[in-house]
Order: C-alpha cells, then sequence, then structure tokens
C-alpha cells in the first residue's frame, strides 16, 4: 500500500496576513472582555473647573494686555502691574496642581519628542542659548516645560500656558512697558495657548459633543 | 449559539469597521486642529520677523516671543494628543462592548 503523499500546503491568500492578525486581535479583545475589562480609560476626565479657570484667565489676561497697549507714563511700567503676574500666575499653579492630581499618566509623549524636535529645529534657525545666559530664569522655564515626567498631556499644555505667561512677565520686565507692537502679537499669542489647553480639556467631554 | 460558534474572523471584521469609522472622523478633527494651529503660529512667527526687521522691538524680546510660539507648538501636540487618546479610547470600549453583546448572546446570559 503506498503512503498518501504529503498534502502540499494551502496557498496562502493575499492579505492573509492582515486577516490574522485582526483574528489575534478579535481573540485578545475576547479575552479582555471575559477578564471582566469592559470599558478601558486612556485619559483622565473632563474637569470644569479647568475649563472655567482657563477661560477667566484669558479674560484677565486680555484685559490687562488692553490696558496697558492704551496707558501711559508710570501706569504702563512694570513695578507699578507686577502684582498682575505674580497673581494670575499663582492661578494658573492652582489648575496645574489640580491637572496634576488626577491624571491618568504621567508623561505625554508626543509632546516630549515634539518639544525636542521643535527646540532643535528652532534652535538651529535662531540661536536661543545666549538668551539663557542672558536671562537665567528664561532657561529655567525652558527646561522646566521639557524635564522628563513632566505630567499628562492636561498638565503639559496648563505648563505652556505658565511658561507664556511667565515670559510675558519677563517681555515687560525687559522692556518696563508692554509697546502696541508687543501687544499685538502677544495677545493671540496669549489667545491661542488658552484656546489649545480649552480644545484640550473639551476633548475629554466624552459623549457630551 | 455556542460560545464555540463565536466567529472571531465575523468579530474582527466587524471591530476593524467601527475602527476605521472612529479613526477616520477622529483624524479629520484632529487635523483640522493641527492647520488652523500651526497656521496661527506661522503668522506669529511671520510678525516676529518683521517687528525686529523693523526696529520696532529688540533680539531679547523677539527670541521670548519665538519661545512663547514654541510653547504653542508644543501644547498644540499634546492637545492632538489626548484628542486621537480619547477616540482611540472610544474604538477600544466600542470593540469590548461589541465582544461583551456577542459573549451574551452566544451563552443566551449575560456574563459580561
Amino acid at each position: 500500500m503506498a503512503w498518501p503523499s504529503s498534502p502540499r500546503p494551502p496557498k496562502r491568500r493575499a492579505g492573509g496576513g492582515a486577516r490574522a492578525a485582526a483574528r489575534l486581535l478579535a481573540i485578545l479583545v475576547l479575552g479582555a472582555g471575559l477578564a471582566g475589562c469592559v470599558t478601558v480609560k486612556l485619559v483622565d476626565d473632563y474637569d470644569p473647573a479647568i475649563d472655567r479657570g482657563l477661560t477667566a484667565y484669558q479674560e484677565a489676561t486680555l484685559t490687562f494686555l488692553a490696558r496697558m497697549a492704551a496707558a501711559k507714563g508710570a501706569a504702563a511700567t512694570y513695578d507699578a502691574n507686577k502684582e498682575f503676574y505674580f497673581a494670575t500666575g499663582a492661578k494658573l499653579d492652582g489648575l496645574i496642581t489640580r491637572a496634576r492630581a488626577t491624571q491618568s499618566a504621567d508623561r505625554c509623549l508626543p509632546a516630549d519628542y515634539a518639544g525636542r524636535g521643535i527646540e532643535t529645529f528652532v534652535g538651529k534657525l535662531y540661536d536661543l542659548l545666549p538668551l539663557t545666559q542672558e536671562m537665567p530664569e528664561a532657561g529655567r522655564i525652558f527646561a522646566n516645560l521639557k524635564e522628563k515626567g513632566s505630567g499628562s498631556c492636561t498638565v503639559v499644555v496648563l505648563r505652556a500656558v505658565r511658561a507664556n505667561h511667565d515670559l510675558l512677565q519677563i517681555i515687560h520686565r525687559h522692556n518696563d512697558k508692554l509697546a502696541s507692537v508687543v501687544v499685538d502679537i502677544v495677545t493671540p499669542t496669549i489667545e491661542q495657548g488658552v484656546r489649545i489647553a480649552l480644545k484640550n480639556e473639551l476633548a475629554k467631554r466624552r459623549g457630551e459633543e | 449559539m455556542a460560545f464555540t460558534d463565536i466567529d472571531t474572523a465575523d468579530l474582527a471584521q466587524r471591530m476593524l469597521s467601527g475602527a476605521a469609522t472612529e479613526a477616520g472622523e477622529g483624524w479629520a478633527e484632529v487635523s483640522a486642529f493641527f492647520k488652523v494651529e500651526f497656521r496661527t503660529i506661522a503668522r506669529r512667527v511671520k510678525d516676529i520677523g518683521k517687528a525686529v526687521a523693523g526696529g520696532d522691538i529688540d533680539e531679547l524680546t523677539a527670541k521670548l516671543l519665538m519661545r512663547m510660539q514654541v510653547n504653542n507648538a508644543v501644547a498644540a501636540v499634546a492637545a492632538m494628543t489626548t484628542m486621537v487618546m480619547v477616540r482611540i479610547e472610544r474604538i477600544i470600549n466600542a470593540a469590548l462592548g461589541l465582544v461583551r453583546d456577542v459573549v451574551n448572546t452566544a451563552l443566551g446570559f449575560a456574563l459580561l
């Protein structure tokens, strides 16, 4: 009796790898479902306090900037207005602390890499090193924003708003007054930072679109 | 229907279709956000350059203003990450919900 010949291996269909991966995914998800993992949370919850805090910060800062653009003499100087920076900066710190307390991750990897990449790119075009030597506190702000374990994406966004607030303060102190040409650049910059932070917060309102 | 009758290929296809739809809508939103914010940053960079060239601001002020744009760019990436992660979360939870429905139907009672 002749041995039966070995069957030929079946021909592979095109896309077989993708189908196998999809089947494996289905099995894994099935397993996760059976393990009782029926919901997953990757991002912290929407926080109305952060939403309100950012809106209040924007209103206060844009009002301040409009006032500075119109102010004359001693009323426009940094010394006459530095209290604004301390008071509003402290409120931003409160929002950051709140975001840290509820964060679901302590890193925002894409932002970490983006920060390093953008800085390398900008650094090549525009030498930032003398800036940190002239103004050590500006250097500290840069270092803080890109330190490892800088917090969740919400924390990163809020720290960027805080960093820009500090930079505005430094600009005011350096120039003693905020000229209208500076206000014209800073106003949309601050607005943008707050808008981005609000967008980040509102994106977390799951199922409320 | 018995548990062993669950068609994992069909389940996978349904999950992938749901994910593709969610990803497509999500990407449109992220992409629109990216374009608006990075165009805004580009305009500010141009304004800073003009102000320096016109002698309206000194070099140090220009560098500080540039740094503010960099901070906004990093913040935009962080916000885009949040938007994407929320979408991924929805995709995973939708898939898990589908698994729950399929398993419970197969068993005839609510195991999950």
